[in-house]
């Protein structure tokens, strides 16, 4: 009720520092308004989508100093001018009326209004304070794969080349670190070989676990528009429930949760049972490796997971996927030991090319890094891989979480080119940073759940949330919430708007929103994507780069951020392209970014490498066949990898699994696609999607109230059953972008041990009627 | 915090009336404040103002089965080349906000009067994958009075009607 209040308080407070009456046009019914710009012709600006990792071009329609219409941008590749529900409607987010215009700052338990100069020498005197009371790693910032590239190479010089700590992580480990994990230990260098064209070639698309429907609808339609044209091609999913992308599907192999695991080593065994292993391309192309066994998951405080991978051979892995028989597999999975053979034909035939695309339902997963790395073995055995229309293809969710969060390495163990660990990119690091060699550290400290954790311990005092809301994406929320609300703790948030993490803040520094300051996404498929700014900030509101120099600046790190601020963008995109001109992974130059609606990298000789790897289109790559130079063997990994069960499975007094995840219509955590309105009025609100046979039982039916309890907490949710999607008996969904209805106050914080992303997929939860 | 749930929960019962009961709601007599309003701006794709029935059973063809034809006065769509409808129209289960907007835009293009004109008007939209069928707008029924071309038995549009207008892009 206190948090309520505090937000009720936070938009009155803002209504009256900025003039605007709340009243006004609460439900205004058109807001097409002669009078509201000139209807002369519109200027049209190309700009990436604001939205997830496909990276869509959009044209922005702009008059009289505002974004009033979006188009897609013809001439991107990525969708070819069309787009989906929230990229028409994205530039509405831009003007939910409450908007974050103006500093805030707790006083006495009340934030208040203060000028943006105020609140910046106040976050940069709480750092100073904390580093002389309790050391630099007291200090933490998080940030997210909506970081801009500049952001987030601002962000990474200022923590771990300014002040010298690695505590720095990012949203993306909650949503893509598996996907990275999978990509270094298989590949040894991150992002996918392959790119979107793949997509409009292949003739078997196999989900693992993937409502592109939804979550990638216009990568989707891309697929489905290959199928209508070519009656032939498959479309193969694999689920824990009926969706809309189940719809569209030729085939769904519905698995009991965790079972992809094993699914994915009975494909295997299957391949190698039949004799349709490449052998001749395992031999020029693979090595195998091992790795420890019995992993664990991360639920303890003091969980230290190190893997010791190990050389293996072609016969061990053949012994290790020969414990997955598909009949065996079928008990285990519940999908038919046939359609499990079925699909390891499909993979196996030499006369069909394969794609295989994956997001949150193999990342968040316990055993994510092994999942990932399972797919990547498929490939490998039938040498389906950097080449248009085959290869595995790894999606994100996240606007930059490529570009930003794993290209720029905003995380504990990265750095621009390389590890902490590593000695070389540290010293090319301090080089390019103008900053001793010394002060960057070669320990990583904390990935996300840990440096959480260290801020409920105490030895995280003070931190810096940027452009995300870990107060409604951290998984068993109330821990994490009621550690950032502990004394001692100073939390600063930029944000564009208030949500459960602003009402926890000490500080509240309001951000500039995409077009309203310049900057790169880097999507899927390797793209960067740059967009001017278009139209002024409200208020005091500038870019989180900015807020971050700012502070910098008057911690005494001016010489490292000389920039100044009318073109300080294209001054960090030449500073951050000394980190990437290794033809593996060259970047465009600035100029070429702002005349395209994207470019790949890597960008050689004028060239965008659109299948890595592959000496027919890869420059580094030394044929024949592909060349997977990311390691020094030149070879992929094909890992040996089992299947382990869950941290948390349903039992008597919890019986039912819940997992979790998102809607077409709403991104993250909805904070700007629920501001706009055409969105909000086709979701208003999250629910329990709940099977018919379930909701009998419990005498339920549509939008009544169910309560789901899990050991971490309870919920009261309207159930839907027949609605959007059908989960089987036994299993139960909740989106989690509404802030009011808090399913990860349920989730459990385990994570795959390799990569530290958490499961939000999977764990126990009684049902009842409320 | 109880309140915001009862309140969620009356959106979710009363969604199926705001949806509308009915599955045909004819689109013929439609007027530019309705075709404005359920657009967020010109060129916007239009939320779908009826019931669907069990969202899992719908595919394109259901959609197409009157909006590819105009059957029962349904609006006809200008892109019926595209695979999936739901990727860019949505329903609409409530009338509410969750935060008042200051969104605004200008109608554009501007009504083109009929009458007076001595040469063909140019197109003052863009003429892309999502307007590949002009007479889907311009002509039938659901066609708005204020854009019904005089001719539509001349299938060839662009012939005398340039599409210039949102073309370029200034960068």
């Amino acid at each position: 009720m206190a948090d309520l209040d505090r937000r009720e308080f936070l938009r009155r407070a803002l209504a009256a520092s900025t003039g605007v009456s709340l009243a006004a046009s609460e439900f205004a019914l058109s807001s097409w308004k002669a009078d509201a710009a000139p209807a002369a012709d519109l200027v049209w600006k190309k700009s990436p989508c604001r939205f997830c990792g496909t990276g869509c071009g959009l044209l922005v329609g702009l008059a009289g100093g505002r974004a009033v219409a979006v188009r897609g941008d013809p001439a991107s590749p990525v969708n070819r001018g069309l787009l989906c529900v929230k990229g028409y409607h994205s530039v509405q987010a831009l003007y939910g009326q409450d908007r974050l215009k103006t500093a805030f700052v707790r006083t006495d338990g009340k934030l208040e209004p203060v000028p943006l100069k105020v609140a910046l020498d106040l976050v940069a005197e709480k750092i100073r304070e904390t580093v002389a009371a309790h050391g630099k790693d007291a200090v933490a910032m998080y940030g997210s794969g909506q970081w801009a590239i500049p952001d987030g190479y601002v962000a990474a010089k200022f923590m771990k080349g300014c002040l010298g700590t690695n505590n720095l992580e990012a949203n993306a480990r909650l949503c893509m670190a598996s996907a990275v994990a999978g990509f270094m230990t298989t590949f040894g260098a991150d992002e996918p070989m392959g790119c979107y064209e793949d997509l409009d070639q292949a003739d078997v698309y196999v989900l693992w676990g993937n409502n592109m429907a939804e979550m990638h609808p216009v990568l989707f339609s891309r697929i489905l528009d290959r199928k209508a044209q070519n009656p032939g091609v498959r479309l193969i999913e694999l689920a824990t429930r009926r969706t809309r992308t189940s719809a569209q599907a030729d085939r769904s192999l519905y698995f009991r949760p965790q079972t992809d695991l094993a699914i994915a080593n009975a494909v295997c065994q299957h391949i190698l049972a039949t004799g349709k292993a490449n052998r001749e391309f395992l031999d020029r192309h693979c090595a195998f490796k091992r790795g420890k066994t019995q992993i664990g998951y991360g639920l303890a405080d003091d969980f230290k997971f190190q893997d010791a991978p190990q050389d293996a051979t072609f016969e061990e892995f053949a012994r290790q996927v020969g414990e997955y028989p598909p009949e065996k597999v079928a008990g285990l999975s519940g999908v038919r030991a046939e359609d499990i053979r079925m699909l390891a034909d499909l993979y196996a035939d030499p006369t069909r090319k394969v794609v295989s695309l994956w997001c949150m339902g193999a990342n968040q997963h316990t055993r994510g890094t092994w999942l990932n790395n399972l797919i990547y073995d498929i490939h490998l055995l039938v040498g389906k891989i950097s080449m248009p229309g085959n290869g595995p293809f790894s999606l994100t969710g996240q606007p930059s979480a490529c570009g930003t969060v794993r290209e720029v390495g905003t995380l504990t163990n990265r750095l621009p080119s390389g590890m902490v660990t590593d000695e070389a990119a540290r010293r090319k690091a301090a080089e390019v940073w103008n900053v001793p060699y010394e002060r960057i550290p070669a320990k990583p400290t904390h990935h996300t759940v840990s440096m959480f954790r260290a801020l409920d311990r105490g030895e995280i005092r003070f931190m810096w949330i940027q452009v995300t809301n870990p107060l409604v994406t951290m998984p068993n929320l109330r821990r994490y919430r009621d550690a950032a609300s502990k004394d001692g703790r100073f939390i600063v948030v930029s944000d564009v708007y208030p949500t459960p993490t602003t009402e926890i803040a000490d500080v509240i520094l309001p951000s500039a929103l995409w077009i309203e300051r310049e900057g790169m996404f880097g999507n899927s498929e390797r793209r960067t994507q740059h967009w001017e700014r278009m139209i002024e900030p409200p208020g005091e509101a500038t870019s989180d780069a900015w807020q971050i120099i700012e502070v910098a600046r008057r911690l005494g790190f001016g010489e490292q951020f000389p920039w100044p601020e009318a073109d300080h963008v294209r001054s960090i995109w030449e500073e951050y392209g000394r980190f990437h001109q290794d033809p593996k992974h060259a970047l465009a130059p600035y100029d070429e970014l702002r005349r395209r609606s994207g470019v790949m990298w890597p960008f050689v000789g004028g060239r965008e490498v659109r299948w890595r790897y592959n000496p027919e289109h890869d420059p580094v790559a030394k044929g024949p066949g592909p060349d997977f130079y990311g390691n020094p063997s030149h070879r992929a990994n094909v890992w040996l990898r089992p299947y382990e069960p869950p941290p948390e499975e349903p039992d008597a007094d919890y019986p039912f699994w819940l997992n979790t995840g998102r809607v077409l219509e709403h991104w993250h955590t909805g904070s700007m696609t629920r501001r706009v309105r055409l969105l909000h009025r086709a979701m208003p609100g999250a629910y329990a999607e709940l099977n018919a046979a379930d909701a009998a039982r419990l005498g339920v039916g549509s939008g009544d109230p169910v309560r789901i309890e899990s050991r971490r907490g309870s919920l009261v949710l309207p159930a839907a059953v027949g609605e959007r999607g059908e989960p089987p008996p036994g299993q139960v969904f909740v989106p989690f972008f509404d802030e009011g209805l808090l399913v990860n106050e349920l989730t459990l914080d385990a994570f795959c041990p390799i990569s530290a992303q958490p499961d939000y997929k999977k764990c126990a939860v009684r049902l009842a009627r409320a | 915090m109880r309140r915001r749930l009862s309140f969620i929960f009356m959106l979710v019962l009363l969604a199926p009336a705001l949806a509308g009961a009915s599955p045909a709601v004819s689109g013929a007599g439609r007027d530019a404040a309705t075709y404005q309003e359920r657009r967020a701006f010109p060129g916007a794709p239009p939320f779908y103002a009826h019931d669907l029935g069990p969202d899992l059973d719908l595919d394109r063809e259901t959609c197409l089965g009157c909006h590819e034809s105009g059957a029962d006065g349904a609006p006809v769509v200008p892109h019926p080349g595209l695979p999936d409808c739901r990727q860019c129209h949505v329903a609409a289960r409530t009338d509410g906000l969750f935060k008042p907007t200051d969104w605004v835009t200008p109608p554009r293009p501007p009504a083109v009067k009929a009458g007076r004109r001595t040469a063909p008007p140019a197109v003052p939209h863009a003429v892309d994958r999502l307007r590949e069928r002009c007479v889907a707008c311009h002509a039938g029924p659901t066609a708005l009075a204020e854009i019904r071309t005089p001719h539509p038995e001349r299938k060839n549009c662009l012939q005398c009607h340039l599409a210039a207008a949102e073309g370029g892009i200034r960068r």
